[in-house]
């Protein structure tokens, strides 16, 4: 049995599609309710009774469904946190066949791999952007479609193009870079950006 | 103990010894019987460390389950074995799950061994519902059926 691939990409393209939405009021517990049944709506089980000691919570794939295990013990925050960073891991994760878990930590580990440590690490600062409903503060392609980098023959396409080639340029480093994810998270990073991408792509502005 | 037909007692009474040296193998030399009790209890599964020798040696009474198998499997990190895969060809089981699947999961196993054995244990419990083939359930339902 192996597990469907093509659901996991639908699945992602959903989430980005439900994140883009999603209202934000500061409360966590709200933030948690909301984030549960975003999941669940994917067809993610949740449990938030589960007795774990050291992780905040397990994210487990196979054939037979995706579960996201969330520890007990954590509060209301903590909990949120757990949640965004679950979503994060869908969205930015490498999940293999046929089965495969990820462990979530509200802080640093121990990990095998650096490809582990980088995807960590890009999914520990989306995971904080979602929690605090600023997603304009992560590359653009993770939560919504952008431009792609195409052959371009006018000077409009030449504009998308060049701009899809900037969002590919900021997914790749976004995943593998501290400094660039902590320079992506910056408020006037973000809003030149933007700017910018008004600039480029003037007809489509949201999605630029 | 529940009532069994002659023709299933007969069976088991065949294929009981050959069972055992399965699950020995299994079991291999790095991981005492104390150990596997307890690790089984851990997953919910009510087998004694008297139990586990008594299957060992081909004196078990009762005929041993799919899920005992391949919980006895997994807390052995055996997933992939030929020893399980004869055990459930034995039983007359099956796993929806090929060989390199079933690699995978030790791998995965081997993977988290350095979580903390709580964290191990609700991990490997859920892995447990997904080898067997089943649709994970919330945990509460999980424990009150207690395997």
């Amino acid at each position: 049995m192996t597990m469907n691939v093509l659901e996991l990409d639908d699945t992602r393209r959903q989430l980005r599609d439900r994140l883009r939405v999603m209202p934000h009021d500061g409360d966590p517990r709200a933030g948690v309710r909301r984030m549960r049944a975003l999941l669940q709506e994917m067809g993610v089980q949740c449990d938030d009774t589960a007795e774990l000691e050291d992780a905040d919570a397990i994210l487990l794939t196979s054939g037979r469904g995706m579960e996201a295990l969330i520890a007990s013990r954590l509060d209301d925050d903590q909990r949120h946190q757990a949640y965004s960073r679950i979503v994060a891991r869908l969205i930015i994760g490498q999940m293999h066949e046929p089965i495969d878990a990820k462990i979530e930590y509200h802080s640093k580990h121990t990990t095998i791999s650096r490809q582990e440590k980088e995807e960590d690490a890009a999914v520990a600062k989306f995971a904080t952007a979602l929690a605090e409903g600023n997603l304009n503060l992560a590359p653009r392609p993770l939560y919504e479609d952008v431009p792609k980098l195409t052959l371009a023959f006018t000077p409009r396409s030449a504009a998308r193009s060049t701009l899809g080639g900037m969002h590919l340029w900021s997914d790749y480093w976004y995943r593998r870079s501290t400094m660039y994810r902590w320079w992506r998270s910056r408020k006037d990073v973000s809003s030149a950006i933007k700017r910018v991408c008004v600039i480029l792509n003037p007809r489509r502005p949201a999605a630029a | 103990m529940p009532e069994r037909d002659e023709v299933q007692i007969a069976r088991w009474d065949a294929i009981r010894e050959q069972v055992g040296d399965g699950l020995r193998q299994m079991r291999g030399h790095g991981r005492s019987q104390a150990q596997l009790a307890y690790e089984m209890d851990e997953l919910g599964f009510h087998v004694s460390q008297s139990m586990v020798s008594r299957y060992e040696q081909g004196q078990g009474e009762v005929p041993l389950s799919l899920e005992r198998m391949v919980g006895w499997a997994l807390c052995c990190d055996a997933l992939s074995s030929g020893h399980l895969r004869e055990l459930l060809e034995l039983g007359g089981y099956s796993l929806p799950w090929t060989i390199g699947d079933m690699k995978q999961f030790d791998l995965l196993l081997r993977k988290f061994r350095s979580l903390s054995r709580a964290d191990q244990m609700v991990l490997r419990r859920r892995m447990l519902w997904h080898l067997l083939g089943v649709q994970p359930r919330p945990l509460g339902i999980a424990r009150e059926l207690a395997l």
